[in-house]
């Protein structure tokens, strides 16, 4: 059995209904459900769901964990959790009752096939009592290096619906093989890999036991509503496209600033850095939502084949190129909001000598027609002085500045479409100040989420597992975007390999990076953004 | 005139009277008091004071009808949910706080010695999270009966321009403090104000004669066509039945249990009559999405049993008990496919946040599940139906229907 949009729509009722998206019954797996991360977000997304009636009758969670707990006592933890981090306030006791006979605990070591096998039992069982039909969705709420034996005992539990491929034909889902009916899924969490050949491991691990498009990465950037926002902008007003290109566009910032430090992830960060955590998912992501040339339709597979050629234009950087586009640094000690903040190398559980960035600025080139000649400035960073999320683009200049000396106190045209906080698109433009003499003025057009529309926006992982639940893969990274994207940071990590042309220059807490940062940008006669 | 005194007693929500042909001048050096107090503060910046944003998507235009009393006009009764009632103006307040409007709301009066139009200025301001304080206009406008032929001119040039204008059709004295004469196309005002209006909102389970007011309101929506759109808060009320019902067959592997429907049950709170307009909306939503024709209805004190005709033979059978709100309590889709046997019902749980919706197929156990579905309050419906643009075609189609089935 199988919901697509096309079923939705012949269903004579639902035509004229608002809300069109309602998955078939389904069973959603976590593994490492005692996990925070099931806690603070999927458990509260999947409530809330619940509660906008966007879940079938039947919808199920079985946690699949390594510590020994009874079902009650991991509904009642769950309980406290939606309760402490849903976004809508207070849990509704008779709701919530309903949702959690629908949750199931399932103790198992990842590497223990019986586990596995009584996983398949308590999902039959499942299906027969609650009606899922046997659909799954798999979530890795898990550290990546317990992909490899999840994915391989799914496998070998046959957990994973693979119908016989039709040539000519990829389909989605569908009836499988043997006694399995239903479709499978799974979603994966970055970090997808560590570089381009841990990435590609990874692919080819989660391919023999599931297809590509049974593959959910996710990016939950890509869920929320102002980077979706980024595609209506563009492509669903006619002013701005025609304007969208090299010949009107001087330069692009995108910056990602956090304010917190590494606030006890070390063990996660440490091996990491800002640029793989940052750049190489979230800001290159963005990047493609600006970049990219319009899509034939709002199909996953055209979204995802023009974000993916924005990848493949990007300049692959020379390392004898890196320090003239890169630059890496590390947060010392400082002051933030008045309080004063260790080092990165105090922080707790990060090496002394620790050599892992903490901000990264780049300089990138899009070697295709309409961005030729527009550099595209990147920075991330912890203790930065505040936590903005933005993307601004710069027009050029009138090709003549009338108005004598008045016309030079003119900023240029910006547009900055701020992701978070405060999120909304903003245009400065040049006007006369009121008076009989010629002075001008830059002011800001503003456009406020907040002051619009005063509702609350769903939570970036209720609209992904949605969409996961429905099939459709648009906000999901598809693994050559995975490829490609570590391509590139591949390529900057080995020009930083010679730490002598790319130092990782310290900056305090508090301030906007290196000062080398700031010379990146000003080699380009351009500053960044005051934010 | 507006001084910076009175400013900042708008500012926190009283209202003040104005000269009716300089309401615009009054609102704009409303504004500049506020820029001028936003510049003060930068100088002093912790005086304790929230600078001031003003905020417009929409025009609301609100009807209230003739004024209750001889005081000012603070109208009681809007229902909210069953048995409460909110005043209008605490609607107003939640509706702008989710869409910022410019809000213009007009009553009437038969006071004699008194101008014949009155005008008062407020502002609605809110306290978002990024610390400014978040203000949107509103005009009152008290209207003596015998000048209402005045009202078009002088709210068209009032309205903010280049965004939609809704309005909201309320009208006065109905029992239980509903409003009554609502949608009477022949008030002297409404053929100018359709010309600039987006939509009109208005409440069908108010109406006391809906076998002629829907007539009317047919031949309205046919004559504006896309011009004009006509959005029904009783029908609004439907959306949440309406999606639960719909959720049953959205899998391909139930739909054809659509075929097989059969009958269909509805209970609900009467209204002013024993079976409720909304419990009318909700069967000629069914009939008119399976393509049902009408056949035969028959009419007791207490149910309507409405026979219909599709690929086979159908019934619906609305029942009316339980309390006065005119609220569908209860829907039963039974569907008979071959052998198979189905059931599919919704019913609202005694919680009265809930409801329960249950799938029976065959001789298998059924499969039930609670889900929320919260009573909509009047701004709540409104909220969300200034979210919607257009026409609502499936809307009017149920209309047609229902209009057939009462004749």
């Amino acid at each position: 059995m199988n919901v697509t949009k096309d079923h939705l729509s012949s269903n004579p009722f639902r035509e004229g209904l608002r809300l069109e998206k309602t998955p078939e019954p389904c069973a959603v797996v976590i593994f490492g459900a005692t996990g925070d991360l099931t806690a603070r977000k999927l458990m509260p997304a999947l409530y809330n769901l619940f509660l906008e009636r966007l879940l079938p009758t039947g919808f199920s969670v079985v946690a699949f964990a390594r510590r020994e707990k009874t079902v009650e006592q991991f509904r009642t933890e769950m309980r406290e959790a939606v309760s402490a981090h849903s976004r809508t306030q207070p849990l509704q006791a008779g709701v919530w009752r309903a949702f959690a006979e629908g949750i199931f605990y399932h103790r198992s070591d990842f590497r223990e096939t019986e586990g596995f096998v009584g996983l398949g039992q308590l999902l039959n069982r499942i299906d027969r009592e609650r009606g899922t039909c046997g659909n799954r969705i798999y979530y890795l709420a898990t550290p990546p290096d317990c992909y490899d034996d999840i994915i391989t005992q799914l496998g070998l539990a046959g957990l994973v619906e693979s119908p016989p491929r039709v040539q000519g034909q990829v389909p989605d889902s569908g009836p499988g093989g043997d006694d399995q009916t239903g479709w499978s899924r799974i979603i994966v969490e970055k970090p997808f890999g560590h570089d381009l050949a841990t990435a590609h491991g990874l692919n080819e691990m989660l391919l023999s036991v599931f297809r590509e498009n049974q593959v959910y990465r996710i990016d939950h950037y890509l869920g929320k509503e102002t980077v979706q926002n980024i595609l209506i902008f563009r492509f669903g007003n006619g002013i701005f496209e025609p304007v969208w290109n090299r010949r009107y566009v001087d330069h692009v910032q995108i910056t990602a600033a956090e304010n917190l430090g590494v606030e006890g992830r070390a063990g996660y960060f440490e091996p990491t850095g800002t640029l793989r955590d940052m750049v190489q998912n979230h800001l290159l992501q963005l990047l493609a939502l600006v970049a990219m040339e319009p899509p034939a339709s709002m199909e996953a597979s055209a979204v995802r084949d023009e974000r993916l050629k924005v990848f493949r234009s990007l300049h692959l950087p020379e390392p004898e190129e890196i320090a003239q586009c890169s630059v890496r640094g590390r947060y010392s000690e400082g002051s933030l909001a008045g309080l004063h903040v260790p080092g990165y190398r105090e922080e707790p559980g990060v090496a002394p000598d620790s050599t892992t960035e903490t901000f990264v600025a780049m300089r990138l080139r899009i070697d295709n027609w309409r961005w030729a000649d527009v550099p595209f400035f990147l920075r991330s960073g912890k203790r930065l002085p505040k936590r903005v999320t933005e993307i601004s683009i710069q027009f050029k200049r009138p090709p003549l500045l009338l108005f004598g000396e008045a016309g030079r106190t003119v900023e240029p045209n910006i547009l900055t479409l701020r992701i978070q906080p405060d999120e909304g698109i903003s245009l400065k433009f040049g006007a006369k100040l009121p008076g009989q003499s010629m002075r001008l003025r830059s002011v800001n057009m503003d456009f406020h989420y907040s002051t619009s529309f005063g509702v609350q926006p769903p939570e970036a992982y209720e609209r992904l597992l949605l969409d996961c639940m429905l099939g459709d893969s648009t906000l999901f990274t598809r693994r050559d975007e995975v490829e490609a994207e570590w391509q590139f940071v591949d390529s900057v990590r080995l020009g930083w390999q010679d730490t002598s042309t790319v130092p990782l220059c310290e900056y305090q807490a508090g301030t906007w990076g290196p000062d080398e940062s700031h010379a990146l940008i000003a080699r380009d006669a351009r500053r960044w953004r005051r934010l | 005139m507006v001084s910076s005194a009175t400013s900042e007693a708008l500012f926190s929500g009283q209202s003040v009277g104005v000269d009716v042909t300089q309401i615009e001048r009054e609102l704009a050096l409303l504004w500049k008091n506020a820029a001028r107090a936003e510049e003060g503060k930068e100088e002093k910046p912790n005086d304790g004071q929230q600078a001031v944003m003003r905020a417009c998507v929409a025009n609301l235009l609100i009807y209230v009808g003739s004024e209750k009393g001889t005081g000012s006009f603070d109208p009681e009764g809007v229902a909210g949910a069953p048995g409460e009632s909110a005043s209008l103006s605490d609607i107003i307040t939640e509706i702008v706080a989710r869409h910022p409007c410019r809000v213009l709301q007009i009553s009437t009066h038969t006071r004699t010695g008194e101008p014949p139009i009155k005008a008062w200025i407020s502002a609605r301001c809110q306290l978002p999270q990024n610390g400014k304080r978040l203000c949107c206009e509103q005009i009152n406008l008290s209207v003596l009966e015998s000048a209402m032929a005045e009202v078009g001119g002088l709210v068209l040039p009032l309205l903010a321009p280049d965004i939609p204008v809704y309005f909201w059709w309320l009208t006065s004295d109905q029992p239980q403090g509903r409003y009554d004469r609502a949608l009477d196309f022949s008030l002297p005002f409404y053929e100018e104000l359709a010309e600039s209006v987006d939509h009109v909102l208005f409440d069908s389970s108010c109406l006391s004669h809906p076998e002629t007011t829907l007539v009317r309101l047919l031949y309205e929506m046919d004559r504006r066509g896309d011009a004009l759109a006509f959005r029904d808060l009783n029908w609004a009320r439907l959306t949440p039945w309406r999606q639960l019902t719909a959720q049953f067959f959205d899998s391909s592997e139930m739909q054809h249990f659509l075929s097989g429907l059969e009958s269909v049950v509805i209970e609900g709170e009467p209204d002013h009559r024993p079976v409720s307009q909304q419990s009318l909306l909700f069967a000629a939503w069914i009939a008119t999405r399976l393509g049902w024709k009408l056949a035969a209805t028959q009419k007791s004190d207490t149910e309507w049993t409405i026979r219909l005709r599709g690929q086979q033979e159908a019934m619906i059978r609305i029942a009316g008990h339980g309390g006065s709100g005119g609220e569908v309590t209860a829907v039963q889709l039974n569907s008979t496919r071959g052998e198979q046997h189905a059931v599919f019902s919704v019913r609202r749980a005694e919680d009265a946040i809930s409801a329960i919706t249950s799938e029976q197929i065959g001789e298998a156990a059924s499969r039930q599940r609670r889900v929320r579905m919260r009573y909509r309050t009047e701004s709540r419906l409104m909220g969300d139906e200034l979210e919607v643009a257009g026409r609502d075609v499936v809307y009017e189609e149920s209309l047609a229907m229902v209009v057939r089935m009462l004749q």
